[in-house]
């Protein structure tokens, strides 16, 4: 070895760009273009999907080497549409919703589980009078018509409630108006939305789902279950950035909060800062597990239990295998 | 330096608290007008901004009101016959054609209930690119049964306007609907069938909302039932953001509760902007009655104040006008006070030298300038008066000064003054003083020969001072002399000189007055004493013995008074004092007399002189230090005569003296005076052998070094003074400062003659022949005294 002429070499900062070209060259030699993919939000874009949108915006998809484009969610895509139609490789849906599908007959697999609470609340305004449960009976509760009755309705069946079920499509001007005296609500959407058309928090009272032992575990991610065969590596990719980028919006809540408006805005989608600053703030509250390890982790027994909820209201026919359910 | 405002002129006082003042009360009213205003303001804008938000709430309920009985009409048709599609489209169509602000209208039906086989059925008319299209709602995209237009009315049982919403066929329309149900009664029960709607364009209210005229940066918004901003000036809130998250995001803590007053179609008007902690404003907010809508008006502070602060402007422009204008005129009024002011001092100042004939400033008016400078006027003419009085009374004054002084020369003059008086003789010695407290006293002595044996001597004292008295003297001594003849008594003498005296003594003056005449062969003195103070003799046995008799009244009492006499004997070198109560009434600063006792004190120590002169001396000495520095209060009077036996008689005198001027030819006559004044002292040979050659070195001394080469003439004084113990020779010369006695050492003596520092031998020699030698500087004078002792040649 010549010595002399390793030292020169280090001098002129050559060492370094022949460690850069003993990095890039496998990457050269594999080959890959960024894989193309497509991100469907379960809803309008908000931030119940901040992670998503960090993810993308800081780079951590394109450093997990994926090409992501997300899609404009909403009323117009119901999930069942999004996979039958295959408008998406990845979407997002509630557990429940997820394991219904696959009742269906559209295999879907869980890639991570990233709700570990469920925002979902009941409200009553306190001068209706209903202070507990089983004050529902006999009144007219209102919850949406769409893909997210079963829980609410399981609520109201554990508890034996009879009462009057409206059917609502997505605003919440029947409960301000007192066209119903009970309203399902998600904790960081509708519930702020109260406030924000003038109603305090002290006014209402709230029976948290999770509090009454109904904690079904809501957002996930999801691809198809011939996807996952095909390409395993794209789909953990996809949800180890979507993990970073939740870590990255819940440590950087104001540019997480612009980056959301941003996207409402463009999209004119109603954009509200306040509420789309609380929407992010439950949703660490939801995401978050209170063990770590478990950030993204879909737990078993709430598979379970969920499970157990939707064939109790013959929801879903036949249980699932939990391991061909949840993928990783 | 601080200087204080006391020491400012009069214009800066009047300036500083005329204008202070003037700027307190000033600001005072401002300060009140200010507020006066500002509320009146206040009420105008409460006002205005009532009248304003009522008006724009009646034009938008105008129209919303009109909107309404569209469905509110067709909903009782609906309810009361069976309607058909095609009748439903001629109702619908020409609503949505004529009136402008409609851009939809539907009749929607609840599942069924239009046509068993149909679950959707809503005819719609809506504008579309500005043509009219009918649609039919419904479908799983659009299961209009449960949104908001038709469940809330259908649930409530009632019209409703519903929360402002997006135009769904795009567009950036902002919509709201109004629905009515209707009913259906089919066997005699009346069952929801449906609901009528208007959707209405909202983009005219933004229109007329911003077309508001409120100031220039004021607007107004309006929000729905729910708080949602349905217009704003700020595009971007519109159909985003409440009034409640505004309130979160950059509001007052008051703001929800502001907001929720105004969705609970509350109205109300407060001094500051709940929505916005930027800009100080007002806000007013009043209900739109029929859709439970708010309208919401700013009023940004300064504009609304903008006149007021106009105004204010204004008047505080003209307030600092109105002072720096009265500022002129206190500088000028001031000016106009204090200018005569400064042109009296100066000329007080002019005054003050002396010059009477300056002019005063012409001075027009009577007010307190005027009246000041009538005043000086009157001080300048007063005071030229007085000093030109004070200038002929100083001339006379002085005149009679003048006067006085020959007075005094004139009564000096009739004294004996030339001493020693006797020189011929060798049996009796007199001197004697007068120092008159005035220029012209009331004292007097005299002495005089009556014929060969007999000396006369008199001391008298009359009562008061100054001319009086001095001429009362004058007559009392002139009397003396004219009653003196030979073989009169002292006594005889006296009792004349009184009845003379007493002789139109109209003024009652008297003079104590002593009189002795001494019989130079036998020492005896005959004498009168007239209430004078006692003479004392001192005696050759160095006693003191008073003459304590007085023989009668002061001359010039009584005119009959006989006087009797007394007789006293003076032995060889003994002496009379006489004095007048000057000596003996001697005062000290301290108010005390110097008295009798102390005197007589004082006579003793008198006792060693045998010199008439040298007595006189030394008591007048011993008085003044017991005076110090008190003025003398009464004339002062002595006289000594010294008795001798002839064969020892000092001489013509006791002492002598030689002016010589400083040239070595004159060392000649210092020999010959001392040589002869020693013989006549009848001196042993040897000691006058001593004092000449002291005398010799010391003169030679002083010509040679005192005055070196100074080329004018001076003049040396010797005096010779002997008493019975020693002779005393004394050198005064204006020479240098000099003590010889200082370079005398005794190392020179050993020294070669030519050596020696020049004098220097000399004195040495002086010292060794002299008992004592003696030097000090006095004024400018050098004194050098020698003295020898002598051996009294009787052997006493």
């Amino acid at each position: 070895v010549n010595f002399e002429q390793f030292s020169i070499m280090k001098n002129k900062g050559f060492y370094p760009l022949i460690v850069a070209v003993f990095l890039v060259f496998p990457l050269l030699l594999l080959g890959q273009q960024p894989a193309k993919v497509r991100f469907m939000p379960h809803w309008l874009h908000q931030a119940q999907f901040a992670g998503y949108y960090m993810a993308s915006e800081k780079g951590f998809y394109s450093d997990h080497g994926l090409e992501v484009e997300i899609l404009d969610g909403g009323p117009a895509y119901p999930v069942k549409k999004v996979f039958v139609e295959e408008l998406a490789e990845f979407c997002t849906m509630f557990l429940s919703r997820a394991i219904e599908l696959n009742d269906e007959g559209i295999p879907i697999v869980n890639i991570c589980q990233t709700s570990q609470k469920s925002a979902l609340v009941f409200v009553a305004k306190k001068s209706s009078g209903i202070e507990h449960i089983e004050d529902f009976n006999g009144k007219r509760i209102g919850f949406w018509r769409s893909d997210f009755q079963e829980l609410p309705r399981a609520f109201l069946s554990k508890y034996d409630i009879e009462c009057d079920i409206v059917p609502i499509t997505s605003t919440i001007n029947l409960f301000l108006s007192g066209g119903v005296d009970v309203m399902g609500v998600m904790w960081f959407n509708e519930y702020y939305q109260l406030y924000d058309a003038g109603i305090d928090f002290d006014e209402l009272n709230s029976f948290f789902f999770y509090e009454y032992g109904l904690n079904f575990p809501e957002d996930g991610i999801y691809t198809s279950a011939s996807f996952w065969d095909k390409k395993p590596d794209v789909c953990r990719k996809f949800a180890e950035a979507t993990l970073q980028g939740w870590r990255y919006a819940f440590a950087h809540k104001e540019e997480a909060i612009e980056v959301v408006l941003r996207y409402q805005r463009t999209r004119n989608i109603p954009a509200n800062k306040a509420h789309q600053r609380w929407m992010l703030n439950i949703m660490e509250k939801v995401i978050v597990p209170d063990n770590p390890d478990h950030f993204g982790h879909l737990d078993k027994t709430d598979f379970k239990n969920t499970e157990d909820v939707l064939i109790k209201s013959n929801s879903i026919n036949k249980p699932l295998i939990y391991e061909d359910f949840n993928k990783r | 330096m601080r200087i204080s405002i006391r020491d400012k002129s009069i214009a800066f006082k009047l300036r500083l608290y005329i204008l202070t003042g003037l700027l307190l009360i000033y600001s005072a009213i401002m300060y009140i007008d200010y507020r006066i205003s500002r509320r009146i303001l206040l009420n105008n804008v409460t006002q205005n901004a009532t009248h304003l938000a009522l008006s724009t709430v009646y034009q938008i309920e105008s129209v919303l009101t009109a909107a309404q009985k569209i469905p509110l009409n067709l909903a009782p048709i609906l309810e009361n016959i069976d309607i058909t599609e095609p009748q439903i489209r001629n109702f619908l169509k020409p609503i949505v054609k004529y009136n402008s602000e409609v851009f939809g209208s539907a009749v929607a039906f609840e599942p069924y209930s239009f046509d068993p086989d149909a679950y959707f059925f809503s005819p719609y008319y809506y504008v579309h690119d500005d043509s009219l299209i009918y649609k039919k709602l419904g479908g799983d995209e659009y299961v209009y049964f449960y949104l908001d237009w038709y469940q809330i009315p259908k649930t409530l049982n009632r019209p409703v306007w519903t929360e402002p919403y997006f135009d769904e066929n795009g567009g950036n329309i902002i919509m709201s609907t109004y629905s009515v149900p209707f009913y259906k009664t089919r066997e005699d029960n009346r069952q929801f069938a449906g609901i009528v709607t208007v959707d209405i364009d909202l983009s005219w209210l933004k229109g007329m909302i911003e077309s508001i005229n409120i100031t220039k940066t004021g607007y107004a918004f309006l929000i729905s039932q729910r708080g949602t901003f349905i217009t704003h000036p700020t595009d971007s809130l519109i159909m985003n953001e409440s009034i409640f998250s505004m309130a979160e995001e950059r509001g007052f803590a008051d703001a929800r509760r502001i907001g929720r007053e105004m969705i609970a179609g509350k109205s109300g008007f407060i001094n500051y902007n709940p929505f916005s902690a930027n800009v100080d404003a007002w806000f007013h907010y009043s209900p739109l009655p029929s859709c439970n809508w708010s309208l919401g008006i700013v009023f940004p502070e300064h504009e609304l104040m903008a006149d007021l602060h106009q105004q204010f402007k204004l008047l505080l422009l003209l307030g600092l006008s109105g002072i720096v204008l009265l500022f002129v005129v206190i500088t000028l009024i001031s000016k106009m006070i204090t200018r005569p002011l400064v042109q009296l001092a100066r000329i007080s100042d002019i005054i003050g030298t002396g010059n009477f004939d300056v002019t005063l400033p012409e001075v027009r008016g009577n007010d307190e300038i005027g009246k000041l400078n009538h005043s000086f006027e009157l001080m300048k003419q007063e005071l030229k008066r007085y000093m030109e009085n004070l200038r002929e009374t100083t001339a006379i004054k002085e005149r009679i000064e003048s006067e006085l002084k020959v007075a005094h020369d004139i009564q000096q003059s009739i004294i004996p003054k030339i001493f020693p008086p006797f020189p011929e003789r060798e049996d009796v010695d007199v001197y004697a003083i007068l120092n008159p407290a005035r220029e012209v006293g009331g004292d007097l002595f005299d002495f005089f020969f009556v014929g060969d044996k007999k000396l006369a001597f008199a001391i008298g004292d009359v009562s008061g001072k100054g001319v009086p008295a001095s001429l009362f003297m004058a007559i009392t001594r002139t009397l003396l002399r004219s009653k003196v003849f030979h073989n009169a008594s002292a006594s005889q003498i006296v009792s004349r000189i009184n009845s003379d005296l007493c002789q139109d003594n109209e003024n009652t003056m008297f003079v104590t007055f002593f009189l002795g005449i001494l019989d130079l062969e036998t020492g005896v003195i005959d004498y009168c004493n007239a209430g004078h103070n006692y003479p004392y003799i001192l005696r050759a046995d160095n006693s003191v013995e008073a003459l304590d008799v007085t023989h009668g009244a002061p001359l010039g009492l009584f005119e009959d008074m006989n006087y009797k006499g007394g007789s006293v004997r003076l032995d060889k070198q003994e002496f009379i004092i006489l004095y007048t109560d000057g000596i003996s009434e001697a005062m000290n600063i301290r108010g005390e007399l110097l008295g009798e006792e102390k005197l007589e004190l004082l006579m003793k120590e008198l006792c060693v002189y045998n010199c008439p002169k040298i007595i006189i001396n030394q008591l007048m000495e011993k008085v003044n230090e017991f005076t110090g520095v008190a003025d003398q209060s009464d004339d002062i009077t002595l006289l000594v005569l010294g008795y001798y036996l002839k064969k020892d008689a000092p001489g013509f005198s006791c002492e002598k003296q030689l002016i010589i001027s400083n040239k070595i030819e004159e060392i000649a006559r210092v020999e010959t005076f001392v040589e002869h004044t020693a013989s006549q002292w009848k001196i042993d040979p040897e000691t006058l052998n001593a004092l000449m050659v002291a005398s010799e070195e010391i003169v030679s001394n002083i010509i040679n070094y005192g005055y070196g080469d100074q080329a004018d003439e001076q003049s040396i004084h010797i005096t010779m003074t002997r008493d019975k113990q020693r002779i005393i020779i004394t050198f005064k010369d204006t020479g240098a400062a000099f003590n010889p006695l200082e370079r005398e050492s005794p190392d020179s003596i050993a020294k070669p003659l030519e050596e020696r520092e020049s004098g220097g031998l000399g004195i040495y020699f002086v010292k060794q022949l002299m008992d004592k030698v003696s030097y000090q500087r006095e004024g400018r004078f050098n004194m050098l005294t020698i003295e020898k002792n002598i051996v009294q040649a009787n052997g006493e």
